[in-house]
């Protein structure tokens, strides 16, 4: 009778199976090699999914990177443009004070590109958007998405030469975003939130102090009422709509402290194409 | 089995899950179907032990190459292995049940396919919970296994309709199982 081998199938599949729980439970810094195969593996299975989702958007008549209403859309465009240009302002008059002669990164032309989705993750309860653009097409990383014109969508996170990955701000890792209360005629108040995401979908978040004149802490915000980007760390962007104030609740350990909740207006899980935002960019 | 057809099947149906997504959730919710574990049963229904944990394997490892998962500060990475060891305990339920079931009924497919889909998300929660404890990246398990377990569930919508399309193909799987050996494959 023949000896067996060392190599035999169940042994190779005792052996993976052994990889795989080793990998499972590798810190994430060392699965840095997974990107590769990763990719490689997306671009396989884009095709299918791709057509797929161009079906199913039509269904479910998904967000469009435009605002369906040209004017309506002209409308969000102007006024984000107008609050864009108060903080482009105050920041200027601050710098001329403070250092003559610099330039202001957002003084800088914004290059607008509109991509589709193609797929979103095979995990369920993933927010991440892959898109059908790369660094070929000019996006970096830390470019920002947005869609139907001016609510913003997130940033893009991982980027290749054909395709790129944006996280949703609602995404439970996302950043903790600065926003300002708009009311619903679209007037600015002087209320400023810094909201987290929850990881339903939703964000919430503590008003920031008002420290000037009589009143010491922030007057109350309306549900209803919308909140637009006023990130330092989003330079370029402000003003984008993040979304709607859905709940108003006083903080836990502080009840003279409002915390909102927001809700995007869009939703960031059915979008069928998005304007990326590539600062630094000719126009 | 033909590792060709399933690699085929498999590549579809992925396409299926990623791009109905959107048409087949729940409102709100992140709960939408699996269409690959319907076919992860069917190959498990009909074909060799091995064959069987080799094909979830690979089925696992194809959703986690495909499932970046967001860290803490913004950035990504792809864990390798949750899903590939929920599919593959998931597929040792069904080579432990086939032996009791109707082969050749479509209620086998349905109900075996959301079972299995526990023991799926079951491991793949518990894997993600304990990496909570080290490699944090606000994994609420809690919350997380109420809404997979309903994704389980949910996953029997498409073993009804993908019953007969795989039925209908299974000669190209060529299984060669000896238990099937007592049924037609060809019979409905």
């Amino acid at each position: 009778m023949p000896r067996r081998g060392l190599v035999t199938a169940n042994r190779v599949l005792a052996l993976s199976i052994a990889a795989v729980v080793v990998t499972t439970f590798l810190p994430a810094r060392l699965l840095g090699w997974t990107r590769i195969p990763g990719r490689i593996t997306q671009r396989l299975t884009s095709p299918p999914s791709d057509l797929v989702k161009v079906m199913g958007d039509w269904l479910v008549k998904a967000e469009p990177a435009e605002h369906p209403e040209p004017l309506i859309g002209q409308i969000d465009q102007l006024r984000a443009l107008v609050h864009r240009l108060e903080l482009d302002n105050a920041r200027l008059r601050t710098q001329v004070e403070e250092l003559s002669g610099v330039r202001s990164t957002q003084n800088e032309p914004m290059r607008l590109l509109t991509t589709s989705v193609i797929a979103g993750t095979t995990d369920p309860t993933g927010r991440l958007l892959r898109l059908r653009a790369g660094r070929r097409d000019g996006i970096e990383a830390g470019s920002v998405a947005s869609l139907r014109g001016q609510h913003l969508l997130g940033r893009i996170v991982n980027i290749d030469d054909a395709m790129c990955d944006v996280l949703p701000i609602t995404d439970r890792n996302a950043e903790t975003i600065t926003v300002q209360v708009y009311e619903q005629d679209g007037s600015k108040t002087e209320l400023f939130f810094d909201l987290t995401p929850v990881g339903d979908g939703t964000l919430k978040g503590p008003g920031r102090y008002v420290t000037e004149g009589l009143e010491q802490t922030p007057r109350s915000a309306k549900i209803g009422q919308i909140v637009r980007l006023s990130d330092e760390n989003w330079i370029g962007h402000g003003g984008l709509i993040v979304g709607e104030i859905t709940a108003v609740e006083p903080s836990p350990q502080s009840p003279l402290r409002p915390v909102i909740t927001v809700k995007p207006v869009v939703d960031t899980r059915r979008v069928s194409s998005v304007v990326v935002r590539v600062p630094g960019s000719a126009s | 089995m033909s590792w060709g057809v399933y690699a085929v099947a498999l590549w579809l149906l992925i396409g299926l899950e990623v791009g109905l997504r959107g048409v087949l959730r729940v409102g709100d919710t992140g709960v939408a179907p699996s269409f690959v574990l319907p076919l992860v049963v069917f190959v498990g229904l009909y074909a060799r032990t091995r064959v069987t944990t080799t094909a979830a394997l690979v089925a696992g490892l194809l959703i986690d190459l495909t499932s970046p998962v967001t860290l803490q500060g913004g950035g990504t990475a792809i864990i390798l292995g949750p899903n590939a060891l929920g599919l593959v305990l998931a597929s040792q339920l069904v080579l432990g049940a086939r032996g009791l079931v109707f082969l050749n009924s479509p209620v086998t497919l349905i109900v075996l396919t959301p079972l299995a889909g526990m023991v799926w998300q079951i491991v793949v929660t518990a894997a993600f919970g304990a990496r909570e404890f080290y490699d944090p990246i606000g994994f609420h398990a809690g919350s997380q296994l109420t809404q997979r377990l309903f994704i389980a569930a949910y996953s029997a919508v498409p073993a009804l309709v993908l019953w007969w399309p795989l039925r209908s193909i299974s000669t190209l799987f060529g299984f060669d199982a000896p238990h099937t050996g007592r049924y037609t494959m060809g019979r409905r």
